[in-house]
């Protein structure tokens, strides 16, 4: 019942909540996230030094897809997406009419016509008004996955080794804006190379 | 799109889609301009929806349009449009009101005769000829405005500062009292300034109508006093200087496309019928020409579009070429029309009891009331067909015998309201909606009923089919403040430039609007013009 849980729990959220000393959770984006475990000064030199983990499901995301997917992604980004591969992830920013930023984010191209937006912020209004006129031959498809999806970000010099214990087969061979399938347990995972820290980080 | 492949190759300057009057008005200016110009129609005559047509047997009408009320005299005079074969079969025409229980009474100018004392009151008549002088003299400061392309808010254009100024001074200039007049009364409702004015149900009905006329309105709707403004703008001034007041021209309103497609090759422009354009070729971020259905490429420094704005924005160019705001404005456009056309084959001329002969040459009005016409507009908000519509009727034989054959007559009426979208479909709706104002017109026309040799009902959804206007609106959007002048059709395209450089538009979207006017095909052959030079 939405109006008895005014913020979601994501699926981390048991586990974060026995590591959280300070007990210090903040609303982000409709979920309840940890602010901060111990305390500012040693979770920075945790992720500069070795690697920390972000509960990362609040980012939106929106899967994109249908014949026109590319065309309409083109249309949308200010970079041109036919240079970007399946499997490869790109910066991205979005302007309104007058050219002013409205967002940015990454965009994933899982398959050719097969794509994830990742934004902070919820775009679906400018995202829908640019898909008016994209029907038929062109048709797009475009869907919030935020709930479906949950996220982690796992970043730091050492998030290689971390995640290598995890029997990861061919993650050594993932390059930076690269994404690729694994499986963990049988349970689905998607690995990109990405991250926010402008370091090592998954 | 690159992905299209084209064949052939003919080059000129101008491509103009879609042969309508505007269409061709434009192309006549340019190629007397030493313009190259091709008109591509896909029809297989010119005219768009100011084109007469056989609908039964010997038996031809004005298919959409069916009168002459705002021609652009500049355009009729530029183009020398009598030179070019139209005449008019009548001109002046009054409009007579009729109750539908036997009462009537004639609009002529500024007076109202009433065929009976029941009728329209005395004190009525005396109120009538300021009422409409008053009127008129708003209309004729307002008349500018439409010959000229309007400015855009907020640029350091001299020429964008001047044209408000000038419409300032327009508006200024018929003195404080009046202004202030016009100013009140612009945005309020036809129904209340009716009441303020008269007290007889049958004239206000009539007067009435004219504000509503081809638009999503009611009499109570905002904002009516300002469509029947503009149609008196449109009309009044110009009107006199072609010598038309309300006209119809012989052969049916068919014969001004064919004028102006005639002016249009004398200047030197080709007109080419059957032929579809797929889409506006687009290369290096502006428009180059235009692909038929047939694969023909057709390329081009300007390409002018006829078409309403959806069609030219969202099926031949396509969104991915437009920013998503200017697309999204594009597709908020109110773009379905609420009127329909009924035509009769008649097998004699009608009788309408206790009218003059001069009458039947006119138009009638079946709108006993305001209150008549509201309720008639109350069913189309929840997607039913009016219960009893309102009728504006020509019987265009009168005038015009060549238009049946010997002795037989032709109906041609503008019925309103008649929604794009039923909630019972048109399909189920359609004959009971003709056999319905057939009552009508029966009730004011006795036997009228057993004349009828063929009866077509030009629904919204028909006129969207046959004349390729998206919804179906013969003024292509809506007439109203919002989608007028300064923002028709939408903010970036209402000067009939358009964000892509090298297409314009010139059709009835564009300011001045619908009606055969030709004035919005002029003002974009002038940006052309002015573009290139």
């Amino acid at each position: 019942m939405h109006f008895a849980e005014p913020l979601l729990k994501t699926p981390f959220h048991d586990r974060a909540r026995a590591e959280s000393r300070l007990d210090s959770f903040v609303p982000w984006s409709g979920y309840t996230t940890v602010d901060v475990f111990t305390n500012v000064e040693e979770e920075y030199f945790a992720i500069r030094n070795a690697t920390s983990v972000y509960d990362l499901t609040p980012m939106v995301k929106y899967r994109i897809s249908g014949p026109g997917a590319l065309a309409y992604l083109n249309r949308l980004v200010t970079r041109d997406l036919g240079k970007l591969k399946v499997g490869r992830v790109a910066y991205c920013v979005w302007c309104d009419d007058a050219g002013h930023t409205i967002d940015d984010g990454t965009v994933f191209r899982l398959g050719e016509s097969e794509f994830r937006l990742c934004t902070a912020y919820r775009q679906l209004d400018w995202l829908l008004a640019s898909a008016i006129g994209f029907e038929g031959r062109s048709a797009v498809s475009i869907e919030e996955v935020t709930e479906e999806i949950a996220a982690l970000s796992v970043q730091g010099p050492t998030s290689f080794a971390v995640l290598r214990t995890l029997g990861l087969r061919g993650l050594e061979r993932l390059k930076p804006f690269e994404v690729a399938s694994f499986a963990l347990h049988e349970i689905g995972l998607t690995i990109s190379r990405t991250g926010f820290t402008g370091d090592l980080g998954y | 799109m690159s992905a299209v492949a084209t064949s052939g190759g003919s080059r000129y300057d101008c491509v103009v889609i879609g042969g309508g009057h505007n269409g061709l008005a434009c192309a006549a200016y340019l190629a007397r301009s030493g313009r190259s110009v091709c008109v591509v129609e896909a029809a297989g005559e010119v005219g768009g929806a100011a084109v007469t047509r056989e609908f039964a047997p010997g038996f031809r009408v004005s298919a959409c349009a069916h009168l002459l009320n705002a021609m652009s005299s500049r355009v009729f005079h530029d183009l020398q449009l009598e030179r070019h074969g139209l005449s008019l079969a009548a001109t002046h025409m009054p409009t007579t009101a009729l109750s539908g229980d036997g009462a009537a009474l004639i609009l002529t100018g500024n007076a109202v005769h009433a065929l009976q004392d029941s009728a329209c009151s005395a004190a009525d008549r005396a109120a009538y000829p300021a009422y409409a002088g008053r009127l008129n003299r708003f209309a004729r400061a307002l008349n500018p405005v439409l010959e000229s392309v309007p400015p855009r808010l907020g640029t350091d254009s001299w020429q964008d500062r001047r044209a408000l100024l000038r419409l300032g001074w327009q508006i200024r200039r018929l003195g404080r009292s009046p202004m202030r007049e016009l100013l009140r009364v612009g945005g309020m409702c036809i129904y209340d300034l009716l009441r303020d004015n008269f007290t007889s149900p049958l004239l206000q009905g009539a007067l009435a109508f004219d504000a509503v006329l081809g638009t999503n309105l009611g009499p109570r709707s905002p904002g009516s006093v300002f469509t029947l403004l503009y149609r008196l703008a449109a009309a009044t001034a110009d009107a006199d200087r072609y010598g038309g007041g309300l006209a119809q021209p012989s052969g049916g309103l068919g014969a001004v496309s064919l004028a102006l497609a005639r002016a249009a090759q004398a200047a030197g422009a080709l007109i080419r019928t059957g032929a579809t354009v797929q889409q506006i070729l687009v290369r290096d971020d502006r428009a180059a020409g235009v692909v038929l259905t047939s694969g023909e490429g057709i390329e081009a420094d300007a390409v002018i579009s006829n078409a309403d704005p959806k069609s030219t924005f969202l099926k031949l160019l396509g969104a991915e070429h437009l920013d998503a705001g200017f697309v999204r404005r594009v597709s908020h456009l109110r773009t379905q029309g609420l009127a329909a056309k009924l035509h009769l084959a008649l097998e004699e001329r009608p009788v309408f009891p206790g009218l003059p002969p001069e009458a039947l040459g006119g138009r009638l009005l079946l709108t006993p009331s305001m209150d008549y016409l509201e309720r008639a507009f109350n069913h189309s908000k929840y997607r039913e067909v009016s219960g009893s519509p309102a009728l504006e009727i020509t019987v265009p034989t009168v005038n015009d015998p060549s238009l049946a054959p010997e002795g037989r007559h032709v109906l041609s009426a503008v019925v309103q309201y008649a929604p794009y979208t039923l909630d019972a479909g048109w399909s189920s709706e359609r004959q009971r909606f003709t056999d319905r104002i057939i009552d009508l017109l029966e009730s004011c026309a006795p036997g009228l009923r057993r004349c009828v040799r063929a009866a077509q009902l030009l629904a919204p959804p028909d006129l969207e089919r046959e004349f390729r206007i998206t919804g179906g609106h013969w003024h292509h959007i809506d007439l109203a403040l919002d989608q007028f002048f300064m923002v028709r059709p939408v903010p970036g395209a209402a000067q009939y430039r358009t964000p892509l450089q090298g297409l314009y538009l010139c059709g009835a979207g564009c300011h001045p609007g619908g009606g055969v006017m030709g004035a919005a095909g002029r003002n974009a052959a002038r940006q052309v013009l002015a573009q290139a030079a």
